[in-house]
């Protein structure tokens, strides 16, 4: 059984630069178990620019979080439109999270990097938040759609 | 909860250039919500020639479309098996959707297309249509197995 948090309307980030939140989603205590695992899909639309947007998901005990808890993080410039999939699941214990360590919109494949590792208590109520930057302000990135899909296991 | 429904073996398209649905599986009424999203996942088989092999998957209000929209699609020529996800999520709203607009064949990524979007009624039974094409009507292409499923969200 899994269990689905999803964003209700999109989001739309312009006119700063700084890394915005557009959506916490948020996980009850206690539903991913210690071998569970989260997928979060998005659906992205933005300016077809030069300039950077980048795309971030960050997995927190708190909503809103913004800079630390990387699980997946990449930019593009120009296109328009983009899907992105973030995976990341317990080790084997309720605090201890790891995931691939690459671009969200190319999940699948093989990395020279670390994978990323993060310590939230899952038996408490966490927070899937995802977050843009823009380098062009005047430009925009909207969150068009995205949803956290949890597949419990014990 | 999620919902599962799956093609029961598989079909095979020859000797016709036309459009053909090799398989329709159905949503059930008021499944999906103002902010589900459905994922199908499809295996295909097919001649391995330079002539172009489609697989158009149509989210429609009828069983058996091979036409309207949402839909999405992957080519396939000089290979000889196939693996493609297509996504379609409820827009806010029970009867608008937005999907990526790139090829099945890389569901995730990023391209210069806009967003694609679609007006199913889903408080209603509708369908995912998967419609197969040859470009040359002495080939082949199958569908081995697909499945859609559905991520319910309010």
């Amino acid at each position: 059984m899994s269990i689905v948090i999803a964003t209700a309307g999109s989001v739309t980030l312009t006119g700063i630069i700084a890394e915005t939140n557009f959506a916490a989603l948020r996980i009850p205590g206690g539903t991913i178990g210690r071998n569970g695992l989260v997928e979060v899909r998005m659906l992205w639309a933005f300016t077809n620019s030069a300039n950077s947007k980048t795309f971030v998901v960050r997995f927190a005990s708190a909503a809103g979080v913004t800079g630390f808890n990387m699980v997946a993080n990449t930019a593009q410039t120009t296109t328009a439109t983009a899907q992105g999939l973030a995976i990341f699941g317990n080790n084997n214990v309720t605090n201890a999270q790891v995931s691939f360590n690459t671009n969200m919109f190319a999940p699948y494949g093989t990395s020279a990097s670390a994978s990323f590792t993060n310590n939230v208590d899952t038996t408490a109520d966490s927070y899937v938040n995802i977050d843009g930057s823009i380098a062009g302000a005047g430009e925009t990135l909207t969150l068009t759609h995205a949803a956290v899909v949890v597949f419990p296991v014990p | 909860m999620s919902i599962m429904v799956a093609t029961q073996g598989q079909v095979s398209v020859t000797g016709t250039t036309s459009v053909t649905n090799v398989a329709a599986l159905r949503v059930p009424a008021n499944s999906v919500g103002r902010n589900g999203h459905v994922e199908i996942k499809a295996l295909v088989n097919f001649t391995n020639s330079a002539n172009n092999k489609v697989l158009g998957i149509r989210w429609g209000t009828t069983a058996g479309a091979t036409s309207g929209a949402p839909a999405t699609f992957g080519t396939f020529n000089t290979a000889a098996t196939a693996q493609v996800l297509a996504a379609y999520r409820n827009n806010n709203a029970t009867n608008a959707q937005v999907s990526y607009n790139a090829t099945t064949i890389v569901p995730f990524g990023s391209t210069a297309n806009a967003l694609s979007a679609g007006a199913i009624d889903t408080t209603v039974d509708s369908w995912i249509n998967l419609d197969l094409q040859l470009a040359l009507g002495t080939e082949t292409i199958i569908l081995v197995h697909a499945y859609a499923v559905v991520f319910p969200s309010s």
